[in-house]
């Protein structure tokens, strides 16, 4: 059973294959980067004071400022629905029904493609952080981004807490694109969805809104706050928990697979 | 006639859509063990929702459905083990390579490698593998669909039109790979179409559906028999409409073209009467004949009753 399972899930990889999926994610990831390496050597003059304390970590913090609130979500909108379009353009649904395998075989080893490719798509753009803030080192030395002082401990801290907020958008996502054939609803849901979030933003009941989660993660200050990161820690794990359970079991009665 | 056990039945089933009206009623298929059984009916009699059905793809609260004696929603994994399918247009990854549509379904139905090659070779496709389906012509993809539905060597082959826009010879290559599973590997097939002249060619059983019913079913000589015993009264008159008026009172009218009335007659001493009525209708009957009579007359016949 186990085994089958590894099987398919590698099956989801390839089919992957040659998708756009890989550079979506290399692209998606490198984007923030490239524009902040520009900006930080275009404009040494306002930055440079900034930079002088804790070089690494505010760079850090830089970068990852936009793709918390904007690029994260988006790119697990897109990617979610890249995947699960690959099913729906090819008509392949119906040959995946009626092959030999559990409903829950079927649901969770594309969820693990996902699932595989969001943290490909953090790692991938932490290391684009780090070329980047080494290549702005080499071109101008007063930045002081160099290899040896390498915030690692604090940029694995927020890269895996926005990741962990991330992980309720991504099902609900996931959600979404299996149930509705054409690729633009559940792009407009989850466009909506997550505009709505920044406007929510500051609301007091936001708290139970997924949407931003990931967002709250990087900018809500936990030094000063460390209740509400509890508080965000558990928020993040039952919307996970619950979008699991109401998707598995909405796709599984869906009247029509295929 | 030997019993064979029934690969496939259905009992009373009837399925409708959400919120649309009944697109099934009260089929009864019967799919013996090693035939050919082809399902026949024009566009939109509900085979392939049929075929749907057998295969899981659309939900049903209690469908009655057994494949190989075992319940379909209760033993569903074991029996899409021993079946394949192909249902309406191909069902293949395009971006992938034909190989690479075989690996992926390979490994859900965990067959060895050389089973891969092995459908390659049977559909005439081993040149083709590793070009990229969505370079395939429409004949080739759907061979490559039979290859996945070969993949684990099943018992039981469940296609729906798998010939639909082909080109003659590649209906016949179809034809004949059918045709050799059932006779040298033993295999069940349900292939269903909407031709007569292609299920007449192929087929050792039929079934017949038209609006979500099932009009007939039996054995190919069956249906033929049958034929037999039905003729088709054709009838010039000088006018039609009138004379439809008058015949459909009794008999069954089939929808005319060209001067004539078409009648079914169950024996052909009432063409007196026919006549009688018709003249004393005020209708001149200039000829009337049996018609030649053929299965797709019947086909016809059956599916206007
Ligand atoms: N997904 C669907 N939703 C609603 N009605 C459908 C759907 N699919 C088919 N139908 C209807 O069911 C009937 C039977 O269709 P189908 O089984 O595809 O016929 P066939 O395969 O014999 O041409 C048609 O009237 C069709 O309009
Ligand atoms: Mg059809």
């Amino acid at each position: 059973m186990k085994t089958r399972f590894l099987a398919n899930t590698w099956a989801e990889f390839i089919k992957t294959k040659r998708s756009f999926a890989l550079w979506l994610t290399v692209l998606a990831a490198a984007f923030i980067p490239a524009i902040n390496a520009f900006i930080l050597l275009e404009r040494p003059e306002i930055l440079l004071t900034k930079f002088e304390q804790t070089p690494w970590l505010t760079f850090c913090r830089f970068n990852w400022k936009n793709v918390a609130a904007v690029i994260l979500p988006m790119y697990i909108i897109l990617i979610t629905n890249l995947v699960v379009q690959i099913e729906f353009r090819n008509n392949t649904w119906k040959q995946i029904y009626a092959s030999p395998r559990s409903f829950a075989d079927i649901f969770f080893s594309k969820l693990l493609v996902i699932q595989f490719l969001v943290p490909c798509y953090i790692i991938c753009f932490d290391c684009f952080v780090i070329l980047s803030g080494l290549l702005v080192h080499s071109i101008n030395a007063s930045y002081k981004l160099v290899i040896e002082s390498i915030d690692w401990k604090n940029l694995l801290l927020i890269s895996s807490r926005i990741y962990l907020g991330s992980l309720a958008i991504s099902v609900i996502q996931y959600w979404l694109s299996l149930r509705f054939r054409n690729f633009v609803i559940p792009l407009g849901f989850g466009l909506g969805l997550w505009i709505t979030g920044i406007i929510l933003m500051d609301w007091d009941k936001s708290i139970y809104y997924p949407y931003v989660y990931s967002a709250f993660m990087f900018f809500i200050n936990f030094d000063k706050e460390p209740a509400k990161l509890i508080v965000l820690l558990v928020s993040s794990i039952t919307a996970l928990v619950l979008a699991l359970i109401a998707s598995f079991f909405d796709i599984s009665r869906l009247a029509e697979k295929g | 006639m030997e019993i064979k056990q029934a690969v496939i039945e259905t009992d009373h089933l009837s399925y409708c859509f959400r919120g649309g009206e009944k697109v099934l009623d009260d089929i009864n298929l019967s799919v013996p063990a090693g035939s050919i059984y082809g399902f026949l009916g024009p566009n939109g009699a509900g085979k392939t929702t049929t075929l749907r059905l057998l295969l899981g793809l659309l939900r049903c609260e209690n469908p009655g459905i057994r494949l190989f004696g075992h319940q379909l929603h209760t033993s569903r994994i074991e029996i899409m083990r021993r079946t394949g399918s192909l249902i309406e247009q191909p069902s293949l990854y395009l971006h992938l390579t034909g190989q690479e549509n075989l690996e992926v379904f390979r490994r859900a139905y965990d067959c060895p490698k050389s089973r891969a090659e092995k459908v390659l070779s049977i559909t005439g496709l081993s040149n083709a593998a590793h070009k990229k389906v969505k370079a395939y012509s429409l004949g080739m993809k759907q061979r490559l669909s039979i290859a996945v539905a070969l993949l684990h060597d099943p018992e039981l082959l469940i296609m729906d039109e798998p010939t639909n826009g082909l080109d003659p010879n590649g209906i016949i290559e179809i034809r004949e790979l059918i045709r050799d599973l059932s006779q040298n590997q033993g295999k069940t097939v349900l292939v269903s179409s909407h031709l007569l002249t292609e299920v007449e060619k192929l087929a050792t059983h039929v079934g017949i559906i038209h609006q979500g019913r099932l009009l007939f079913q039996g054995t190919l000589a069956g249906l033929q028999n049958l034929q037999r015993q039905q003729s088709l009264l054709e009838i010039e008159v000088d006018k039609l409409t009138r004379a439809e008026q008058i015949l459909s009172t009794h008999f069954q009218v089939l929808p005319k073209h060209g001067f004539a009335v078409q009648v079914v007659c169950p024996d052909a001493d009432q063409a007196a009467l026919i006549n009688y009525m018709l003249v004393s209708g005020g209708v001149r009957v200039s000829r009337l004949g049996v018609a030649g009579n053929d299965l797709e007359k019947l086909f016809l016949q059956i599916i206007s009753a």
